[in-house]
């Protein structure tokens, strides 16, 4: 399947999680492909390598990272990087990808996923450092959207033509998560729709579909532990058409459900990827 | 390389601010948690956009739970014999405590109980329990083994070759980094798999209590599982010393000095026997 960018579609996948290992290790299901959190690996040896050489010799694997932090005010960790740029030599990952967010400030790590104002000069500032961290790694550098509870008052722009104007200046690319679109819409009280209206598709290089909780104050949070509700199947199918067809990845990573159950859960995607004529 | 890119010059603020906020501990009460929202900083709060039914605050509030959420499960799942003992409210007390003055500096969870223990040897309110510090070494020796790298050049053998024999008799044993020695003064071993065997089955939480016995351990990786080997005393002696760097020859002397000559009986004995067992599990690994 050809898509806008030269990325490779490799089908639907799923987050790799600890949980899974006695499934996956045992049946052997088949996959089209796993993410694994980049900073569970990044160790120098121990039973994380281990399980992920066995992964390795049965499964392509693509890396995501939690706490590169690129929007934080500190400069970028190289050791962070080095070990980050091993493990893309291990894994032989496609491409890497983070969060356009910050997690850690003053050397001090939060473990969250931090919004930031939407400013010319916050972008500006990010987008360089995405750059640089795409150049260190030479290998195509996916920015995530993130899932935010709040927002604020001195914001120029709205998220999208932030990231996007991150992406663009930074010449990186996009890792599109359409239930981070659906629950920011939510909580910040916009239409997703105006969100993808003017995207840069080709620049997508892989989405995420995930679950999420509703809080008792009506706040959704992005706790990847349920089915994916409708609302943001519909918003994969509209992004899957625009991009011609990405890689595709189920998130889950708390209240377990069965791996079986799980991967079915992923493959509905392929129930929405239809790709029009163009 | 180019001059790095310089931030923003509010930027820095705006995140120092924000994450004031989202580490403020809570206020555990007897009605339940008091989140201290009034103590945010107030230049932030004054920058996040209100929604009809929720403050500023209230939105911040979000990330503040999060963050210590997030935190607690974390330390509940890597020590689960010492949450037991303390039950959770009072280890998260302690958790929230112990990462208020310590907080992470690891881009990794897995380091976040790092200075859980010298913190505790640190505070009077928690050297008065010596079974809890004991139970936190316990279960900090289970994360050590478990991230521990795997050394390539293990022990494999039992009888080994003259050059080996004569390396281990001459310059001691290395030990696989995932191999631990430890010394117990109530049945913690035991009981941590009770804990755990609590929280797989999904039963309400019965607060154990530990027995006053005294017990050796070597905690080890074998097949890539953290498992457990009860030792004798004399053992322990003995693989304390060579852990500590002594040569078997010096190991042996050393103990000869101290033991009773029931032990030296039992050692003479045994020796070949223990060393075979503990080859097996994979303990060792040769000296350079």
């Amino acid at each position: 399947m050809t898509n806008k960018n030269s990325f490779e579609n490799l089908g639907v996948g799923i987050g790799l999680r600890v949980d899974h290992y006695p499934e996956i290790f045992t049946s052997k299901p088949n996959i089209d492909f796993f993410e694994i959190i980049s900073e569970n690996f990044m160790v120098d040896g121990g039973l994380p390598l281990f399980n992920l050489n066995r992964i390795l010799e049965q499964y392509r694997v693509v890396l995501h990272g939690v706490s590169l932090s690129i929007g934080s005010s500190d400069p970028l960790d190289f050791d962070y990087l080095a070990r980050l740029k091993k493990l893309t030599k291990i894994t032989k990952t496609p491409w890497f990808s983070d969060h356009l967010c910050w997690s850690s400030i003053g050397g001090k790590y939060s473990h969250d996923l931090l919004p930031l104002p939407y400013t010319e000069k916050i972008a500006d500032y990010i987008a360089e450092k995405a750059r640089i961290v795409q150049d260190y790694i030479e290998l195509p550098f996916g920015l995530e959207n993130l899932s935010s509870y709040v927002s604020f008052k001195n914001s120029e722009m709205p998220e999208w033509e932030f990231y996007k104007r991150v992406v663009e200046k930074a010449d990186c690319f996009m890792m599109l998560d359409v239930n981070n679109i659906f629950v920011s819409s939510v909580n910040h009280e916009y239409d997703p729709h105006d969100y993808l209206k003017d995207l840069p598709y080709d620049r997508v290089l892989q989405m995420h579909v995930a679950g999420h909780t509703k809080k008792d104050n009506g706040t959704l949070l992005d706790t990847h532990n349920n089915y994916v509700c409708e609302e943001v199947w519909e918003l994969y199918r509209y992004v899957y058409e625009k991009t011609g067809g990405v890689s595709t990845l189920l998130e889950w990573d708390d209240d377990f459900i069965s791996f079986p159950e799980t991967h079915s859960e992923a493959l509905k995607a392929k129930n929405y990827q239809v790709i029009g004529n163009e | 390389m180019n001059n790095p890119p310089k931030s923003p010059d509010d930027l820095n603020k705006y995140q120092i601010d924000f994450f004031s906020a989202i580490t403020k501990t809570f206020l555990f009460t007897e009605d339940g948690i008091d989140y201290q929202m009034d103590s945010y900083p107030i230049d932030l709060v004054e920058q996040i956009i209100p929604l009809k039914n929720l403050s500023g605050k209230e939105r911040l509030l979000t990330y503040n739970q999060q963050y210590w959420f997030r935190l607690f499960s974390t330390m509940q799942s890597e020590f689960p014999l010492l949450c037991n003992l303390l039950n959770y409210e009072a280890f998260n007390k302690l958790i929230s405590h112990y990462l208020d003055e310590n907080s992470s500096e690891s881009f990794s969870l897995t380091n976040l109980s790092n200075r859980l223990l010298d913190f505790l040897k640190n505070s009077r309110d928690w050297t008065q329990y010596p079974i809890l510090l004991e139970a936190t070494e316990l279960e900090l020796i289970h994360i050590e083994s478990f991230d521990a790298l795997q050394l390539s050049n293990e022990l494999q053998l039992v009888p080994m070759t003259v050059k080996e024999i004569h390396l281990i008799e001459s310059k001691g044993l290395a030990f696989q980094p995932s191999c631990t020695l430890f010394h117990e003064h109530w049945n913690l071993v035991f009981s941590r798999h009770q804990a755990i065997e609590q929280l797989e089955e999904e039963e309400d939480i019965i607060e154990l209590e530990p027995l006053l016995e005294e017990s050796f351990w070597c905690i080890f990786r074998k097949d890539n599982i953290v498992e457990e080997e009860q030792i004798s005393f004399i053992q322990y002696e003995l693989l304390s010393l060579l852990k500590n760097g002594h040569s078997l020859n010096d190991a042996l002397v050393s103990i000869e000095n101290s033991a009773t000559e029931q032990d030296l009986i039992l050692i003479e004995k045994n020796l070949s026997s223990w060393f075979a067992r503990w080859v097996s599990l994979g303990w060792f690994v040769l000296p350079k």
